[in-house]
């Protein structure tokens, strides 16, 4: 358990993460976008939860981040703003051709 | 910020029982389903032509907004209108590649008014009126 969440509904959230990503890919949604996307499901859903959740995802490389011409230095751009894409590893994930047990929702 | 609140507040009131929680998950991947759909018809060519685009402030922000209105909006665009408006535009896109030359699929397709045109008859088709 983690930050009040057990581990069915943090599975849930970083696939739905993956499934909002998996809509535009191989656009990119900003992250203040993809926790609005997840509020429709998880109305409690805390954005500093979330962003713990897109490290995680971008750790295991399934997301990563767009870094955009505009954006001078990445570091000081707010976590809210920033876009986030789906990788091919991370479409193979939502397209279920490959599995993982740390993501799997059984 | 203020979006994130009220979003909170609309969907803490209609997540309010174990039924139409799941009845909201359901309807929210019926929703992302047809979207995905409609931006695959309308913006696939597009992202063909550049993969640049991935990058671009504009484009990005083009796709996002366009899918937070369809997927999240439900007082808007109810999932039947686009669940209607994904069926038209794959219909469409089906009938339009019967005339066309195998080159017109290739990857190296460039994006026309062909798929505003295809968005407008898609529309036409459903409300009897056009975008205009």
């Amino acid at each position: 358990m983690a930050n009040g969440r057990d581990t069915h509904e943090i599975k849930r959230i970083r696939n739905e993460t993956l499934v909002a990503l998996k809509v535009v890919y191989p656009a990119a949604l900003q992250a203040d976008q993809i926790l609005r996307s997840l509020l429709v499901i998880f109305p409690t859903l805390e954005f500093d939860s979330l962003k713990r959740d897109l490290h995680y995802l971008c750790d295991k490389r399934y997301i990563e981040r767009v870094l955009l011409e505009s954006e001078g230095d990445a570091a000081l751009t707010p976590w809210r703003r920033r876009w986030f894409r789906l990788t091919t590893a991370g479409m193979e994930l939502a397209d279920h051709c490959i599995a993982d047990p740390a993501l799997d929702d059984a | 910020m203020s979006d994130e609140i009220a979003t909170k507040q609309i969907c803490e009131n209609s997540v309010s029982s174990e039924d139409s929680a799941n009845q909201c998950v359901h309807d929210l991947h019926e929703r992302q389903a047809c979207v995905s759909k409609i931006l695959e018809k309308v913006f696939r060519p597009l992202e063909e032509c550049d993969p640049k685009l991935w990058r671009r402030r504009a484009y990005l922000l083009l796709i996002a907004i366009v899918y937070e209105r369809m997927a999240m909006d439900r007082s808007e665009i109810s999932t039947k209108e686009l669940t209607e408006l994904a069926k038209v535009l794959t219909q469409n896109d089906g009938k339009g590649r019967k005339g066309r030359s195998p080159k017109a699929n290739s990857k190296t397709r460039v994006p026309t008014a062909e798929n505003g045109a295809a968005l407008h008859e898609a529309v036409r088709e459903l409300y009897g009126t056009n975008l205009k």
